[in-house]
């Protein structure tokens, strides 16, 4: 195999698929990359067997052939090259590397011992908007659970629907669910995927507002494909918790407030909470909404703010870190909060549409909500 | 320099052999009287007449030994419902009285009467004597005070006092008041201490105040060394606080007889886990650390703890985290003689689930709870759990 990079381009493919390479294997040839050279380009993949990623960059090849080297000393030798074109070549499982007046060699490992990529067959797929998806991502991905006692738990529920698709994550103790309109589905029909947030981080990564990705599934696999790049995931095995259910119908006493102030109000008193429960209690009535915090041996905090509430006097104990969390997430400047009793979940959504968000296509809110179930209040 | 505080120590005489007299007057009668476990088995004493204590008698001691040393004693057995009503009475007393109350078990409490001069009485033995007579004559128990700056001085106070006395020592007199007692005699100095003291020529609460605190120190270490010398000075800070919620639930049981029957072994374990987790629910709480002791018939002791992710509830949560850890315990023939569980890592607040698989099992405690509550901890109980009737010998908490 021998082919001429730029370095720019090498760079540029290695941390690509740098996301992919797991920072401690069983499998040494894991920690590899795999470089092809064929008629179309160079070739650099990336894998920890659950998901992988597959970027070409271009290349004067010049010998066609693949060999696998060690992705960590690959991209810090790129980090150090000058501004030259790049000429990689193998000798056996030797990978040599000159660019100017530098010269590398490396001990690779032959291509034969790196796992193929599952086929997938593309002739049934989805044609999705980049930005679309990205967006479904970054504002749902968060709530999954990373805990290793409910596995289900750790993968994002994906559905696509007939005109629509949707994401929801959960801990099981707060919960992020939006939806997007959908254009056209092509084909591929419905489905219900539950896919690693670690593959879904490599598509917001990787692909961008505009870019149209194709993505088609086997038995066990999802594969995105772009015009350069490929992401490959294992997905979990359902069945995902009826989350349908467990969204409240009932919730009938209402706050709205600034999502920035209510923010700043919760991170403040976190401070003062305790570092098991980070427990911040809210108590509702009138147009006032009082937060109030008391951690024994540590001391106590409580603040007071106008909002707009409608409803019964409610006093409810939230973990401030989930609070925190989902409100970093909701894709608007006012937030609704609803609430039926002290033991049950809380619905927090945006209020109207705020600019630049819910993707390219979509008018008026976002589709967007958030459930946190309170910490109960013993006392 | 503020005023000194005015600190009560009081000391119920006899608690449990009064309890027992209240409940049952012809007790009176007996002189002798020793409340504890079964002489003939493993029991120890809890509580003794004074009459029974001059010959030697003293709780903590096995009841073999008691009957041994004080052949005419009758013994009775303990019945610890009783002694908590009667030492939530006393308590209640107390709290009507005193600012600040700190029980330090069933028959003892720390009062802080600081600032109490124009309210009750500018002499704090007249406050003392004042709380003693309310005691009586609500609760018809004795009561022995003790009184000083610091809670360390009310105790040693109070031993003066016994029984169903009234001693007071005045700011400034602490360390000439405990001077003349034996190391051994001061609260908090254990026989081991007293054994590497006497080793030091140190005998006396003077000596060990007088006593060099590197030489000290060489044996007990700078910090340990400082604290009993402040001690002997009758020199303590420590405030009276009320109390704070438990730390932690546990109950334990030494078995009639060593077991090797691992399935009786859990069965026995299991009875504990109910009792300790029916009491954690009682008090609202929630637990997330269990921790097992398990005691050969050699006297070796291995304790096995976990802490899990989510706060435990139930019987069977807890149940089954137990279990887990006995196995890790138990080696198969061996014979053992106790075994015990707790919880800790105690939590009020509980994270509600969203998809609540507990659901069930939580109306199902509840309804167990609601029929424990009714008809005693023995009306239901889950199958593993059950024995035959109950050991004889079993402890109270431990």
């Amino acid at each position: 195999m021998k082919f001429t990079i730029t370095r720019d381009n090498l760079r540029k493919g290695l941390a690509a698929v740098a996301g992919s390479v797991p920072t401690r294997t069983t499998l040494p040839v894991l920690s590899n990359l795999l470089l092809e050279a064929d008629g179309d380009g160079v070739r650099i993949s990336g894998t920890d067997l659950d998901t992988g990623v597959s970027v070409r960059v271009p290349g004067e090849v010049e010998e066609e052939g693949a060999i696998t080297a060690p992705a960590k000393k690959l991209q810090e030798i790129a980090r150090e090259l000058p501004s030259h074109p790049v000429e990689v070549s193998t000798r056996g499982e030797i990978v040599s590397l000159h660019c100017g007046k530098s010269r590398f060699r490396l001990n690779g490992l032959p291509r034969d011992e790196f796992p193929d990529f599952p086929t997938v067959d593309f002739s049934q797929r989805w044609s999705l908007d980049g930005g679309q998806l990205r967006t479904l991502i970054s504002r749902v991905s968060f709530a999954v659970s990373t805990e290793e006692t409910r596995p289900i738990l750790n993968g994002v529920l994906w559905q696509i629907g007939d005109g629509e698709m949707r994401m929801v994550a959960t801990n099981g103790h707060r919960l992020a669910k939006m939806s997007q309109p959908l254009e056209s589905a092509n084909g591929a029909g419905e489905a219900e995927l539950i896919v690693h947030p670690r593959a879904l981080n490599q598509v917001t990564k990787l692909f961008d507002e505009g870019d149209r990705i194709e993505v088609a599934r086997s038995e066990n696999h999802l594969v995105f494909r772009g015009e350069d790049v490929n992401i490959f995931t294992r997905l979990i095995e359902g069945p995902y918790p009826n989350y349908e259910q467990v969204i409240p119908r009932d919730n009938d006493k209402i706050l709205v407030a600034d999502r920035e102030a209510l923010n700043a109000a919760v991170r403040r008193m976190a401070i003062v909470a305790s570092d098991q429960t980070h427990r911040v209690r809210l108590a509702m009535s009138g147009s006032t909404l009082k937060f109030s915090v008391q951690t024994p041996d540590l001391g106590e905090a409580s603040e007071e703010m106008s909002v707009d509430y409608d409803g019964d006097a409610l006093e409810i104990g939230f973990n401030a870190n989930y609070l925190l969390e989902v409100l970093r997430y909701i894709p608007a400047d006012e937030v609704r909060l609803s609430f039926k009793a002290p033991e049950r979940a809380a619905i927090l959504e945006p209020v109207g549409s705020a600019a630049g968000e819910g993707g390219a296509t979509t008018a008026g809110a976002p589709d967007f909500l958030c459930l946190v179930m309170p910490l109960r209040l013993m006392d | 320099m503020t005023a000194p505080r005015r600190i009560l120590h009081i000391d119920l005489d006899a608690f449990y052999v009064s309890v027992e007299r209240l409940h049952d007057p012809s007790l009176f009668e007996v002189d002798l009287l020793i409340v504890g476990g079964d002489p003939d088995g493993r029991g120890v004493v809890t509580s003794a007449s004074y009459p029974a204590r001059k010959f030697g008698v003293h709780s903590a001691m096995p009841s073999s030994r008691a009957r041994q040393l004080c052949p005419g004693a009758r013994f009775i057995r303990p019945s610890f419902d009783r002694y908590r009503e009667a030492s939530q009475k006393v308590m209640g007393v107390l709290h009507d009285i005193a600012p600040v109350v700190q029980p330090g078990g069933l028959d003892e409490a720390y009062l802080d009467m600081t600032g109490t001069e124009r309210l009750l009485h500018p002499d704090l033995s007249e406050v003392a004597k004042r709380v003693q007579t309310r005691v009586k004559e609500e609760t018809s128990l004795d009561s022995s005070v003790g009184g000083g700056t610091n809670r360390f001085v009310a105790k040693m106070a109070t031993n003066r006092a016994k029984p169903r006395g009234v001693h007071i020592v005045p700011p400034g007199q602490e360390a000439a008041f405990l001077a003349p007692h034996p190391v051994g005699e001061m609260h908090g100095i254990g026989p081991a201490s007293v054994a590497r003291l006497s080793r030091l020529g140190i005998r006396t609460a003077a000596e060990l105040a007088a006593a060099d605190p590197e030489r000290l120190a060489a044996t007990f270490g700078l910090r340990a060394a400082l604290s009993l010398i402040r001690r002997a000075k009758g020199i303590d800070r420590s405030p009276v606080h009320p109390p704070e919620g438990p730390k932690s639930i546990g109950k334990e049981t030494t078995f009639a007889e060593d077991l090797s029957d691992q399935r009786e072994i859990r069965r026995r374990l299991l009875a504990l886990t109910e009792t300790a987790a029916t009491k954690l629910r009682r008090k609202g709480l929630h637990a997330r650390t269990v921790t097992v002791k398990l005691r050969t018939a050699d006297w070796t002791t291995r304790t096995r703890s976990v802490t899990v992710d989510r706060p435990l509830r139930t019987d069977r949560e807890i149940g089954e985290v137990v279990l887990g850890l006995l196995d890790g315990l138990l080696r198969s023939g061996a014979r053992i003689r106790l075994v015990g569980m707790s919880l800790s890592g105690l939590e009020e607040t509980v994270q509600a689930e969203l998809f609540a698989p507990t659901e069930n099992r939580k109306d199902v405690t509840d309804l167990v709870d609601g029929l424990r509550e009714r008809f005693g901890a023995e009306a239901i109980r889950w199958a593993g759990g059950m024995t035959a009737p109950r050991d004889r010998s079993e402890k109270p908490d431990a």
